[in-house]
């Protein structure tokens, strides 16, 4: 069985999904098929490719929050959701992304009675995750 | 450079983009049935659909060189009315045999109720009874989670399902991993405003390899960028990954899952 991320790969620590329910092997490739996709920058690379682009977009998130902020009315939960999420950027780890994500995504599991709407917000009006 | 868009609605497209997409390397284009922004009326305007997808907008794309494929279904948009999804569902069988039809698609959730459930277990028999190839939709933003675990249930439920035909789209990085460990192929949509950015498509690439994956921009008549394959492919070059590896990733990973159709006729000489 695979897990992710795929061998080869330099994001140590990300663990493999739903180990429980993967299925057998109906047309699964096995590991040797695997193809890898190393990355090829070092962290000075990284940064001089990178880093103004998201230096950019670390202010728009300040300036979001303070234009937020100054507005008159209450949060709702996009925002609630919001800062939980930019909690996750200080963390250590290589799985910041995949968090941000899971914190804003729908943790249920059923399906809903009915779709009353097609459009989605964002993030999930319902309470947080417990810790 | 050459490449495959494996997933673009084409039909809301102007003629320049044709120009544009075959300028930058484009080999052929793929065009899976999509909301049309609007809820149709009645099974008539999927029937007048379809003939668009089968006839009007092969020939449109012709006109420049570039093969015109197409995936039929009702999407996930208008799966609430299950009266409707079934009346479309039947009318689809008499388009199957056309010269251009790729499978079932794009076929999954949006909102993840229960109706929309029901219309894609009737899609996936409805391949499965067929033998035709899957392309699966999977919800935006904060429902793509949930979606993309009920998606997997329905397939995985389904023993006539063989994973490695069926492709699951708008993976990011909360749902790729278990698309992957489970044997499906996945699609990263490079989107301006949500969905995967190039950057994040190309981490995303590195942490799980590119066997099963493929880029597509999903185009259609909202914010998006009919290039935006082409131009993750410069990206890719910037960060130093070879020629080769971008070959890859955006013309030989669509060619391997696509030429499991008979109908995709697109020759790996490009």
């Amino acid at each position: 069985m695979l897990s992710s991320p795929r061998a080869g790969s330099d994001c140590r620590g990300l663990k493999g999904a739903d180990d429980a329910n993967r299925t057998s092997d109906r047309n699964f490739p096995g590991p040797r098929d695997r193809i890898t996709m190393s990355p090829t920058m070092n962290r000075q690379q990284v940064l001089d490719l990178y880093f103004l682009d998201a230096r950019c977009k670390l202010i728009e998130l300040a300036a979001f929050l303070d234009r937020a902020e100054r507005a008159e009315g209450k949060d709702d939960f996009r925002l609630e959701a919001f800062r939980r999420a930019t909690a996750i950027l200080s963390q250590p780890g290589p799985e910041r992304a995949r968090s941000v994500l899971t914190a804003l995504s729908d943790p249920t599991t059923e399906p809903i009675p009915a779709a009353t709407t097609k459009a989605a917000c964002g993030a999930w009006p319902g309470p947080p995750p417990t810790a | 450079m050459r490449y495959v868009e494996p997933h673009a609605h084409m039909v809301s497209r102007v003629t320049d983009d044709y120009q544009d997409m075959v300028t930058a390397g484009c080999q052929a284009v793929c065009e899976p049935a999509f909301w049309a922004g609007f809820d149709r009326s009645s099974a008539d305007g999927f029937y007048d659909y379809f003939c668009q997808l089968t006839e009007h907008e092969p020939k449109r794309a012709a006109r420049f060189g570039l093969p015109h494929y197409c995936w039929l279904c009702i999407n996930p948009k208008e799966s609430e009315d299950v009266k409707l999804a079934e009346e479309v569902i039947a009318l689809i069988p008499r388009f199957l045999d056309r010269p251009t039809v790729l499978g079932i698609g794009e076929i999954g959730l949006n909102k993840n109720s229960r109706n929309e459930l029901r219309v894609l277990e009737m899609h996936v028999d409805l391949a499965a009874r067929h033998g035709q190839l899957i392309l699966v939709h999977t919800p935006h933003l904060e429902d793509k989670l949930k979606g993309t675990r009920l998606i997997l249930d329905v397939l995985r439920n389904d023993q006539r399902i063989q994973p490695g035909r069926v492709i699951i789209d708008h993976v990011e990085e909360h749902t790729v991993g278990m698309v992957l460990d489970q044997g499906f192929w996945a699609g990263m949509t490079l989107y301006p405003e949500s969905k995967c950015t190039p950057a994040r498509a190309i981490d995303i690439a590195e942490c799980y390899g590119s066997e099963r994956l493929w880029m597509n921009s999903a185009c259609d008549w909202g914010v998006s960028i009919p290039l935006i394959v082409p131009r993750t492919a410069l990206e890719m070059r910037r960060r130093g990954h070879s020629a080769e590896a971008v070959d890859r990733l955006i013309f030989q990973n669509p060619l391997n899952f696509l030429t499991q159709c008979p109908n995709f006729k697109v020759g790996r000489g490009g």
